[in-house]
């Protein structure tokens, strides 16, 4: 593939669905350092993506689960990183945060903050729309597994829900 | 509250993004990144001239003082001293093209990214010009009559040296040149940054 078409496909990608990118950045990181640092890296494994890409799923399929897998690790990466107590540096944020829509949105990440990081991913793609067969291919797990998880944390976040709102 | 309605809260956000680009933190970033790159450009250059300067001084000195008409080890020696002031000319023109560099994001962003490319070539041109080094070196103890044991470890020395290089080149450089690029397209595609800014 030739540098000028993957600089394409990457301005139209990131174009149409850097919504979803943020999502996943939101979910996976708490600090504004982080969501930049986590970001930067998901674009980075976007754009070295480009070439492995098929078609054989739909695009935000595949950004979907690029930008999980690099959220997922990130979280084991950052707890390693505060469990060897190093200092963040001190940099000022490039994302500057926008006006929430709808204030019940920052309670919903919040909850799914609490969720491990696998649950975190199901629970980003089922408010997207994704299919159990969908998830369970991404994140490589059995759908049965999937429906399992799902009852489960639906369950704790209606709960919740009853609760606090 | 309803899934349903939990649903419907969280496609808000996929007509309003959360978030949106802070323009002189991306410009300080971006000089940031710039300068790192520079830093680490200089020290390469630095530690790569020094190395031949003296490498080749040495081995010329050693074998004037000896006399010695060993011709390989006096070409290496040779070769390293060209090396060494080819590369001091390397890094002049380079501090001049820096000076050049306008000041506006894209400006410092492409300066990175040309650094970065000096730095990728450099890098793998010094793997070939290793593997020469090394044969020249091991020419030259072989024809010394060393013990094969001083050959097996010379060897094992260059060997170690070339794979080194090749990770650093691999995973340091070429890595480093991808993160750039990447937030290059990122800058302009992305986020509609108007770069003529200074």
């Amino acid at each position: 593939m030739i540098e000028s078409e993957r600089n394409k496909i990457f301005d139209q990608w990131l174009a149409r669905h850097k919504g979803l990118l943020f999502k996943v950045v939101r979910a996976y990181a708490f600090t504004p350092q982080d969501r930049e640092d986590l970001f930067q890296e998901v674009v980075l494994q976007v754009w070295k993506s480009i070439p492995k890409f098929r078609e054989e799923s739909a695009v935000s399929t595949w950004l979907y689960r690029i930008a999980l897998n690099v959220g997922i690790k990130w979280t084991t990466k950052t707890q390693r990183y505060q469990e060897m107590n190093q200092p963040m540096p001190e940099i000022s944020p490039i994302l500057k945060e926008m006006e929430i829509p709808d204030q019940r949105l920052i309670w919903l990440y919040e909850q799914i903050a609490q969720l491990n990081a696998i649950d975190r991913s199901l629970t980003l793609l089922l408010l997207d729309g994704f299919s159990y067969k969908e998830m369970a291919k991404m994140l490589g797990i059995t759908e049965s597994n999937v429906g399992v998880k799902i009852n489960r944390f639906k369950k704790e976040l209606m709960k919740r829900t009853d609760k606090q709102l | 509250m309803e899934f349903e309605e939990m649903k419907k809260i969280w496609d808000t956000q996929n007509n309003q993004p959360l978030y949106a680009i802070d323009e002189d933190a991306l410009h300080k970033r971006v000089k940031a990144k710039k300068n790192s790159t520079k830093r680490v450009t200089s020290k390469t250059e630095i530690a790569l001239i020094a190395a031949n300067l003296l490498a080749g001084s040495l081995i010329g000195v050693s074998h004037y003082m000896k006399g010695s008409t060993n011709l390989v080890a006096i070409a290496m020696g040779l070769m390293m001293l060209i090396t060494g002031v080819y590369l001091m000319f390397l890094r002049y023109r380079r501090i001049q093209r820096d000076q050049q560099v306008d000041t506006s994001v894209l400006g410092d962003l492409d300066n990175a990214l040309e650094n970065i490319n000096y730095r990728v070539n450099l890098s793998r041109s010094m793997i070939w010009y290793a593997l020469l080094v090394a044969c020249f070196t091991i020419y030259s103890v072989i024809d010394s009559e060393k013990s094969i044991v001083f050959i097996l470890l010379v060897s094992v020395f260059f060997v170690i040296g070339i794979f080194m290089s090749r990770w650093e080149y691999k995973h340091c450089h070429l890595s480093k040149r991808e993160q750039l690029l990447a937030l290059k397209q990122k800058l302009i595609n992305d986020l509609d940054f108007d770069y003529s800014k200074d």
